[in-house]
């Protein structure tokens, strides 16, 4: 018996150790050598690659639009490159990222992976995304707005290229706001501050009928929507520059005005705190505000007249009216899974997908403001005052060209995010966070929290 | 080895290949894993680099013990623990004694108790997570017909745990209730026809009958519940994902936002490990007892010419 | 006789009490399914708003027309099923053989296997991921199926019960002649049914609700079961309630079924004798 579970427990160690030595390789790239194609330059190869890529499925226009862009990308370069799609559910509690980690930990990832923008620094520092500076020529991510540039940038490397772009702006309702007889900043100078905000939102809480009727609807994704949304609200930062620390500015004395200013919307009535992400999109709308994502203006206007009359204005600003806006989307990167033979192609995927043509293309059918400056010029509805939806669109330009402002760069973004976002939560909706002294308390646990956490995160 | 007699020979072969299905794959699919769990929890792995590994002794274990928030989830599991086991098993007997008998509508609400079972964990708690809501939730729609305040349930810090221990209890009550119904069809019925014949009346029955006859399945109802209670982590992580203030995060919970969440996984795998052999100890220190409590009795009986 | 009738009158007033508390649940999802779209959570301030206003399809047809729900509800049923039969085979005998055959070696396992009880999933789930992608499995159904087939909670289960079979009942078999297997299939089986029926109904719950594990190992939309292909009807914005509510319930009446169907076997009583000691 004992001699058997003496062979058992070689054999799991055997097997154990086996797996363990077979996660290693994967190489980075040394730096300096330009191994990509020269501006101009057609991609040529003796035999076929094949490249996988990985993403999470969107909505309707989105899936649209990659499966026609893919499968004309796959046309251009037939007998060259062949790229294979696989979609992954988003879901919530960052699923996405977990299958990341996990693909990670087994040497399976994809050759070309979308990721959201604040994460390329830990995947730049584990080594999950190569430097793509020596496949991309130089003067490439000209064109490209110059804060898209820096968060696609870890260590003076470049590691990924955007498509598109996001950013934070306030939704409204017109119907309501027009009935109120309330006017809606159409100006950047005019934005209205976040005590501004609040006195609106709380105006416009009253009840209709039999249906609740209240300001600002806040609620979105669980894992990191509130910190990503409410970052600007901490003037002084939340994190140290190096991107190691929180304490002292996630619950600096700026943090805490900001968690104070927080918990009274939901005091004040302005906020309702069981809200949920539909609130201001329903047919029959709880919400006459909302502060959401870019992303969502595809889905708005899917819903058409379903939905309320909606008009979008600045995101708040800062009592001396300055506006940061929270900024910044998803980029495409090379991960160190792709062998070197396969880069070139990879690189040459990259660019397809973030040329002018593309990002045009994309921009249009998702909505989305593009990652290319020149775009804003010579799109209709951000340079053209005539267009349709110039109205929608003026103010999110306005708002990306001259105030971004990206989410913080650290390795310990995915904590970071996590333990900000429940903070954020606890002290709207939590009973035990009614005084200044009681959010004091709950930013500090959040972060000492964050700061053990990227303590345990090796930088390499 | 040569004194064994090929009767014993044959009975251990045909043990063993009753057992083969079972280890090839509990071995695959169970040790191997967990070897490979001990190996990383002395180690750095961190998920996203595995090439960087390196073994680092005890490093993990130190870290632990100064770690507040694992200490933080180790009070709140035992909690759980203490108050769903015995409410639980408690609920799910009286359950499956209540539809045992051959009624006329018993299998409707052999259903009814079973319904959350069926509906599994993530719906029920994605439910309840709507039910116990400040404002619009059903609990505090009903307190308020009574002029009872809103009560913050998930949302406060004092209630949070006791809110995911009361629907653990409800929901997973009819798990056990079908084991418990399993174990009751093996109660011979000539024991209760004798029992008719004495004129003993229904409790006496259940007393005398009933309960001795499950105690096996009954100690079984406890061991899992209890297994099943220190694992307690779905719940956490679709009502509350460990909040307010990690007031709810439990062992488990914490293994995965560590070794998972953050990629972590030679502090998850430490964690995991330091789990199992808490549990370990404890069994064996069972055993142990046990075994002192029969070595005792047989002092007794040697002594004391046995009682 | 009174008396008699009053217990009777009580048994039913608990057991509806009861069961009503717990069915409540299942009733409030099935209600929702059938609520006109877009009812929002935050308009409820009576328990009467939690009652549709007129009840609706559209709901449940949208589940099958926006996903093919088909395909998935034939997909999961194949991990159940393959799942179940595996778990009966493997711990059943295994079970059998912890209870009813002294080998060498017996006590060790049976401890081993209570111990082993503990081992929380998430502790293990990256190292069980790189056993599975080691074998080549992964993205496929085996990921899913292969893994469960051994549980230390059911090989703990069956013993327990089997020590219950009566050991006259397999010495007699034996003299006849049948070899060990034939007994165990012919005579332990047959008279350990409730058993069987209660890890069919546990395990192919467990299988039929899995998220997790077939989210890291089915990458393919065309391998998704329905738990992870209904994921898109609470992840997608705007976030639909009714339709939420509508998938849900689709996804748990199968299992209601197989639970009707499986559930008289308690009530058959089949005549086994009691369970010995642990």
């Amino acid at each position: 018996m004992k001699k058997f579970l003496a062979v058992i427990c070689a054999l799991a160690l055997g097997a154990g150790c086996m797996l363990f030595a077979a996660c290693g390789g994967g190489s980075t790239a040394g730096s300096g050598e330009f191994l990509g194609l020269e501006e101009g330059e057609e991609f040529v190869t003796d035999e076929e690659i094949a490249l996988t890529f990985t993403r999470p499925t969107g909505n309707d226009a989105q899936e649209a639009w990659w499966s026609e862009t893919i499968a004309a990308f796959n046309e251009k370069y037939e007998g060259r490159i062949r790229v294979s799609e696989t979609t992954v559910t988003r879901g919530n509690s960052r699923e996405y990222e977990q299958r990341i980690s996990i693909w990670a930990a087994s040497d399976s990832l994809p050759d070309v992976l979308y990721v959201d923008g604040p994460f390329i620094s830990n995947y730049a520092n584990s080594g999950v995304l190569i430097p793509i500076d020596n496949y991309i020529y130089e003067g490439y991510t000209d064109g490209f707005l110059e804060y898209v540039n820096e968060q696609n940038t870890y260590n003076d490397r470049l590691y990924a290229l955007s498509i598109v772009d996001s950013t934070v702006v306030l939704f409204y309702n017109k119907d309501v706001l027009a009935d109120e007889n309330v006017t809606v900043p159409t100006e950047l100078e005019g934005a209205w501050t976040w005590d501004e905000l609040k006195t609106t939102a709380e105006e416009l809480t009253a009840r209709v009928g039999s249906r609740k009727r209240y300001g600002l609807q806040i609620a979105g994704d669980a894992g990191e929507w509130l910190s990503y949304v409410f970052t600007p609200l901490w003037e002084e930062g939340v994190i140290s520059s190096d991107g190691l620390t929180t304490t002292g500015y996630l619950n600096g004395d700026a943090g805490i005005d900001a968690g104070v200013y927080l918990r009274s919307l939901v005091d004040d009535g302005a906020v309702y705190a069981s809200a949920t992400s539909s609130d201001f999109s329903a047919e029959s709308p709880a919400a006459s505000m909302a502060l959401m994502g870019t992303q969502n203006i595809s889905e708005f206007f899917e819903l058409g007249d379903e939905m309320c009359d909606w008009g979008v204005t600045f995101y708040p600003a800062s009592e001396d009216g300055s506006i940061s806006a929270p900024c910044g989307g998803w980029t495409l990167g090379i991960t160190n899974d792709c062998s070197e033979g396969k880069r070139v192609a990879a690189s040459e995927f990259i660019k397809y997908l973030t040329s002018a043509e593309s990002c045009e293309s994309c921009a249009r059918a998702t909505s989305s403001p593009p990652s290319r400056t020149a775009l804003y010029d010579t799109m209709p509805e951000y340079s053209d005052p005539s267009n349709e939806y110039y109205e929608i669109f003026s103010i999110i330009k306005e708002q990306i060209v001259t105030c971004a402002q990206l989410r913080p760069k650290t390795v310990g973004y995915e904590v970071f995010s996590t333990e900000m976002s429940k903070a954020i939560k606890d002290i709207l909706t939590s009973s035990n966070y009614g005084s200044r002294d009681s959010i004091r308390t709950r930013l500090t646990t959040a972060a000492t929290t964050i700061d053990a956490s990227i303590e345990q995160i090796k930088i390499y | 080895m040569n004194k064994v007699s090929a009767r014993q020979k044959r009975i251990n072969f045909t043990g063993w290949m009753f057992m083969l299905p079972a280890l090839v794959f509990g071995t695959v699919f169970l040790i191997v894993p967990i070897v490979m769990c001990f190996v990383f929890s002395f180690t750095d792995f961190y998920m996203l680099r595995p090439e960087s590994t390196l073994f680092v002794g005890f490093e993990n274990y130190v870290d632990l013990f100064s770690d507040a928030i694992f200490g933080k989830a180790i009070t709140n599991t035992l909690l759980f623990v203490v108050v769903v086991v015995p409410l639980q098993c408690l609920l799910a007997l009286v359950l499956a004694l209540l539809v045992n008998k051959r009624w006329r509508g018993c299998g409707v609400f052999k259903l009814a108790y079973f319904a959350p079972v069926i509906t599994s964990m993530t719906v029920v708690a994605l439910l309840f997570q709507i039910f116990y809501q400040r404002d619009g939730g059903i609990f505090n729609l009903l307190l308020s017909l009574f002029g009872v305040e809103a009560q913050g349930f998930l949302q406060d810090e004092g209630q949070a745990m006791l809110c995911i221990c009361f629907m653990s209890v409800w929901q997973g009550a009819g798990y056990q209730m079908i084991i418990f119904l399993a174990g009751l069809q093996g109660v011979s019925r000539e024991l209760y026809e004798a029992a008719d014949i004495d004129a003993a009346n229904a409790w006496d029955k259940l007393v005398h009958i009933t309960l001795p006859s499950i105690a096996p399945v009954t100690g079984f109802v406890v061991i899992i519940t209890l297994v099943g209670a220190f694992k307690v982590f779905t719940q956490v992580q679709i009502m509350t994902n460990g909040g307010p203030n990690n007031s709810t995060i439990t062992v488990v919970y914490y293994i995965f936002q560590k070794g998972m969440s953050e990629q972590l996984v030679g502090y998850g795998s430490a964690i995991s490990m330091l789990f199992t052999l808490v549990f370990v100890a404890a069994s064996l220190l069972r055993g142990g007892a046990a075994k002192g409590v029969g070595l005792y009795r047989r002092y007794r009986e040697r002594v004391l010419g046995g009682y | 006789m009174v008396r008699k009738r009053v217990t009777k009158i009580l048994l039913y007033v608990l057991n509806t009490a009861l069961g009503l508390l717990f069915l409540f649940p299942l009733l409030f999802m099935f209600v929702s399914a059938f609520n006109p779209a877009r009812t929002l959570p935050s308009q409820i301030t009576s328990l009467g708003d939690f009652l549709p206003a007129y009840f609706t399809f559209d709901n449940i047809v949208s589940v099958f027309t926006r996903i093919p729900m088909l395909r998935y509800f034939a997909n999961t049923l194949l991990y159940a099923l393959g799942t179940v039969v595996g778990v009966l085979i493997v711990n059943g005998m295994a079970g059998y053989a912890l209870a009813k055959i002294n080998f060498r070696g017996n006590r060790v396992i049976y401890n081993f296997i209570v111990i082993m009880l503990i081992i929380p999933f998430e502790g293990i789930t990256l190292a069980l991921y790189l056993v599975v992608r080691t074998l080549g499995l992964l993205d496929t159904p085996l990921a899913v199926i292969l893994p469960s087939f051994f549980s230390c909670f059911y090989v703990f289960m069956f013993r327990q019960f089997f020590l219950g079979v009566p050991n006259a009942l397999i010495e007699a078999a034996e003299i006849d002649g049948a070899s060990p297997f034939g007994t165990y299939i012919k005579i332990v089986v047959p008279t350990a049914v409730p058993v069987f029926i209660t890890v069919f109904i546990l395990e192919f719950i467990g299988k039929w609700g899995d998220y997790y594990w077939p989210m890291l190992t089915l990458t393919s939309e065309g391998w998704y079961n329905v738990q992870l292909a209904i994921k898109e009807f609470s992840t997608a914005s705007p976030y639909h309630w009714g339709t939420v509510m509508a998938s849900l319930a689709v996804v748990t009446v199968p299992v209601l079924v197989v639970f009707l169907c499986l559930q008289r076997y308690y009530i058959e009583g089949i005549a086994t004798q009691g369970i010995k000691d642990m």
